[in-house]
């Protein structure tokens, strides 16, 4: 393990990595405060770029990418609450109200402050942790990854919130059936209908690109800004930053808010499906149901404790979700299962063999996402009043550059138009779903999951000798398979009470 | 609640209409000649995905709208600017069908430079500054940095041959 941990070191220390760290946090900042566009379309930009990298290269510049986004998610949400990303949701209701004070300099740097600290614990959580579950995993069978990976989809869908339960489960369904376009393992082709440009089936960077870059520009081109307010106030916010420094006594106070909502947020983080926004509304709730009676007044009007919690929640759940992607080779985020795209484009194959087949990789985005961590404190946060300039680009100009990078980058991967052409007939199908309110995050997980999920099945079932048995007979799998069903059940009786109860009051109307 | 106007509705109905459509082309799926018997097909995933979709989407359409409230596909849209949006689709179309013949750095500064009209960016010579500034950019970025060949295109080759 010292033997990978050093060599992961000198990876993640080499200049050109340190530069693409560097670039990726940049890159990600100002992408993520962009309303409209995450660390998903953040990350599916940089994949074309950095296929000619090595894997160790590539996975550092999108984990930096990745961190950036995320805390520039947060600086738009606290100065024009607009949050970016969703994990910033909650960062918005007292970071916004702060800023309107005049202390939008305190609440960036709270926030800073409290996502490096939630990276650095989830970063050592990650250290014990992903190691252990790795050996653990070693002696998982396929039925067993059949089964975690069944879970992985239940767990997006029951994650989905309230009402969205049975459109995240068909979504997954459909990720699942576009996986199957193309060659299946034995070599036939199936849904192809002679077409040569879908013998290799449809390119996952296409589909992440279509679903989240294109469908996102197009949303912003549909719906305009809501709030014509927003740029007279961000405007007075980059004039009024204020003061960046905290006192003695307001570190005390967020301290152990910081410290709680790290450990909590690192392991709704590791659940598939739960990630940084949940995260962060459940840091948030606990916080609020913690705090005295005074305390809790100033929830929603720019409390310290309010802005820390999911900050920090936000920040360790995205560390925690590299743990099921490194250890499993199962993504539990729509992030994480671009990251496993590209590592499958590199040639690597996530999973327990990763970390020892490629130690480098491995240990090296571990390091670089701490680095991301002391990078965004240290070098971004100090820029910040000049990055957020870059949010009064106006945004006909942006979002043609947005639509173009976009379709470049899936060209300069197959150098084939039908691609682009297939590409925007997507991100059109997504809008529409996305109008629907269907989430498109389960889709892009069913189709990443698809392939594997078929791989494994077969080879469980030629194991049984094509009995279902095989669900049952060993322990892991009867486990997995018993937390998957009550992970589906419990969301769906729930979801079938409020039916009832709603249905109750609308009769008793 | 109309059901045209029910956006959960709506879109299981998509789905449903999708997952017929992949049901019939399961069947079409050739059986491996060796593996014909085995215990699982090509076919197996499909048919069995298409048909778990289609009780799902059917248990979606045919369980009463409960939330009245809830925003409907005509609330949903109101205030939607269509016609930018489908004028940028339409132009990334035509970006992708005339790739081959324009090439790169003309089809990029045509893209770009169009896209910002259909925007209402008025400032026209701003505009050609930043498209071809973009498309430059990227060109070299590309071509110099990366190594990567970009076809100057058809029209290109036909201006220099004359």
């Amino acid at each position: 393990m010292l033997d990978g941990i050093l060599q992961g070191l000198s990876t993640a220390f080499l200049p050109i990595n340190l530069l693409l760290l560097f670039v990726g946090c940049f890159a990600g900042t100002f992408i993520g405060m962009l309303p409209g566009l995450g660390p998903v379309s953040a990350i599916a930009l940089m994949i074309p770029i950095t296929y000619g990298f090595d894997p160790s290269s590539g996975m550092i510049l999108m984990a930096g990418v990745y961190y950036g986004a995320v805390f520039g998610g947060s600086t738009s949400a606290i100065l024009i609450n607009a949050p970016g990303v969703s994990g910033a949701v909650a960062t918005a209701f007292d970071g916004y109200p702060m800023a309107q004070r005049g202390e939008a300099g305190k609440a960036l740097a709270l926030a800073a402050y409290a996502s490096f600290t939630g990276g650095t614990i989830g970063a050592i959580f990650l250290f014990i942790f992903v190691p252990i579950l790795a050996k653990v995993s070693l002696s998982f069978q396929s039925a067993d990854y059949f089964a975690l990976m069944v879970f992985g989809l239940s767990a997006i869908t029951a994650f989905s919130g309230k009402g969205q339960v049975i459109k995240a489960v068909l979504m997954a369904l459909l990720g699942l059936m576009l996986a199957t376009v193309g060659e299946d393992p034995s070599g036939i082709q199936r849904f192809t209908f002679g077409i040569a440009d879908l013998y290799d089936g449809i390119s996952f960077l296409l589909l992440s690109m279509a679903t989240f870059a294109i469908a996102e520009a197009l949303m912003v081109i549909l719906r305009p800004p809501q709030n014509p307010q927003e740029k007279g106030s961000s405007e007075s916010a980059f004039k009024n930053l204020g003061s960046m420094k905290l006192s003695r006594d307001e570190i005390k106070d967020v301290a152990p808010v910081v410290a709680r909502s790290s450990v909590l947020g690192f392991f709704v983080g590791i659940l598939p499906g739960a990630g940084a926004t949940i995260a962060s509304f459940l840091a948030y709730g606990m916080e609020r149901n913690l705090a005295s009676a005074k305390e809790k007044l100033r929830f929603g009007k720019g409390s310290l404790r309010g802005l820390a919690a999911p900050e920090t929640a936000n920040n360790a759940a995205s560390t925690g979700s590299f743990v099921p992607l490194l250890t499993l080779g199962i993504p539990g985020s729509a992030t994480t299962a671009i990251m496993l795209g590209a590592l499958l484009s590199y040639g690597v194959q996530p999973g327990p063999r990763l970390y020892i087949d490629y130690p480098d990789v491995f240990w090296s985005v571990i390091i670089s996402m701490y680095l991301g961590n002391i990078i965004l404190l240290v070098l971004n946060l100090p820029l910040i009043p000049y990055i957020s300039k870059l949010l009064d680009i106006p945004r006909q100009f942006l979002t043609p550059i947005i639509l173009f990078l976009s379709l470049i980058g899936v060209y300069l991967v197959s150098f084939n138009t039908v691609d682009l052409g297939m590409m925007v007939i997507i991100g059109v199908i997504a809008v529409v779903f996305r109008v629907l309110n269907f989430p498109l995050a389960p889709l892009l997980l069913g189709f990443i999951l698809g392939g594997m999920l078929e791989e494994n099945l077969r080879r469980a079932l030629l194991i049984s000798d094509g009995s279902l048995e095989f669900l049952w007979q060993r322990p892991i799998t009867a486990t997995i398979i018993v937390i998957t069903i009550a992970t589906l059940l419990v969301p769906a009786w729930s979801a079938l009470k409020s039916r009832k109860s709603s249905s109750g009051l609308e009769t008793a109307n | 609640m109309n059901f045209i106007n029910n956006k959960d509705k709506v879109g299981s109905s998509l789905i449903l209409l999708f997952a017929l459509i992949y049901l019939n082309a399961s069947f079409d799926i050739p059986v491996h000649q060796v593996l014909g018997g085995g215990v699982m097909t090509a076919r197996t995933l499909p048919i069995y995905l298409s048909i778990i979709t289609i009780v799902v989407c059917l248990v979606q359409i045919f369980l009463p709208a409960t939330e009245v409230a809830d925003e409907t596909i005509s609330d949903a849209v109101a205030g939607f600017q269509w016609k930018p949006c489908l004028l940028l689709t339409g132009l990334m179309l035509l970006y992708t069908l005339t790739f081959k013949f324009l090439g790169f750095l003309v089809g990029t500064f045509l893209f770009l430079f169009i896209g910002f009209a259909i925007l209402k960016e008025k400032r026209f010579l701003l505009s050609a500054a930043v498209a071809g500034g973009v498309a430059g950019f990227m060109w070299i970025i590309l071509t110099q940095m990366f190594d990567i060949y970009l076809d100057s295109g058809d029209l290109f080759r036909l201006l220099v041959e004359e």
